[in-house]
């Protein structure tokens, strides 16, 4: 358990550190980059709000539901996507090139998906992604390794 | 865990860069100078609450026993109660009667012996 409670130097290069993934995951998973920039406020604001915070993982695995659970918002508030599993709106393919890929990746339920993005997408390490979704270790191996088996071609 | 099938799966969920505005930086880090003076503030308010009760407290804390033996016998007890009474019935204003320190000599001093007496302290 670390303690994140940094100066406003320290808020500030938090910022310019995670800003660009935050952006782009919140495009990915909302599919419009309005949206996007709206849940990159929406997250620091909240941040700079909360602090100083206990974290579990790191910055990004605390970042991390609070940007999934705005982009559902925001696409539940726009209904610009098509619904998919579950009761997540969640687009996930902004920014992705059509192809036979993006079908695979469709194809996979979207806990998986969502492991899969986090850690080949954004290179999160395997504990960061428990951190991210609170779910244990041995979940996210499971989840990979379904994964990876159902994209094998 | 790093094979060629996990760079392939890289490359094509590589997140697409999106272009921030600099006027949405710029609003993300005023708020987080701003947050930080905001957190001042209460600290500063917390120990400006402090040094006011400090001196409240030693304004109108309780007159020291010494100051209670009004007899001058080394001990404080009904004596000093008794004494200070007609002294109060005498009308003394003198300061070295007003025992609790709030600017008059009267029943509420003999009170504060008579308390200090029955306390279990």
């Amino acid at each position: 358990m670390a303690r994140f409670d940094p100066d406003a130097a320290g808020l500030a290069a938090a910022y310019r550190e995670h800003r660009d993934w935050v952006v782009a995951l919140a495009y990915r998973m909302t599919g419009d980059r309005d949206d996007a920039l709206d849940v990159l406020q929406d997250v620091f604001l909240w941040l700079f709000g909360r602090v100083p915070v206990e974290l579990t993982g790191t910055l990004r695995s605390f970042l991390y539901p609070a940007i999934k659970h705005r982009c559902i918002d925001r696409a539940r508030r726009r209904r610009k996507v098509v619904p998919l599993r579950g009761d997540l709106e969640l687009a996930w393919d902004g920014g992705l090139e059509d192809g036979d890929f993006r079908r695979l990746l469709a194809r996979l339920p979207e806990e998986q998906r969502e492991v899969v993005t986090l850690r080949f997408a954004l290179d999160f390490q395997l504990d960061e992604i428990a951190a991210a979704l609170a779910i244990p270790l041995g979940t996210v191996k499971s989840r990979l390794h379904y994964a990876l088996v159902a994209l094998r071609p | 865990m790093t094979d060629e099938r996990d760079v392939d799966l890289q490359r094509a969920l590589a997140l697409s860069a999106v272009p921030v505005p600099p006027e949405i930086d710029a609003r993300i880090l005023d708020a987080a100078g701003r947050r930080r003076a905001r957190r001042r503030w209460p600290l500063a308010a917390a120990g400006a609450l402090m040094a006011a009760a400090t001196a409240l407290f030693f304004a109108f804390r309780p007159a020291p026993a010494q100051a209670r033996d009004v007899n001058h016998d080394g001990r404080v007890d009904v004596l000093d109660a008794y004494r200070l009474a007609r002294a109060v019935e005498a009308g003394e204003t003198a300061p070295r009667w007003d025992l609790n320190r709030d600017g008059r000599v009267d029943r509420a001093d003999v009170d504060g012996i008579m308390t200090a007496l029955v306390s279990l302290q």
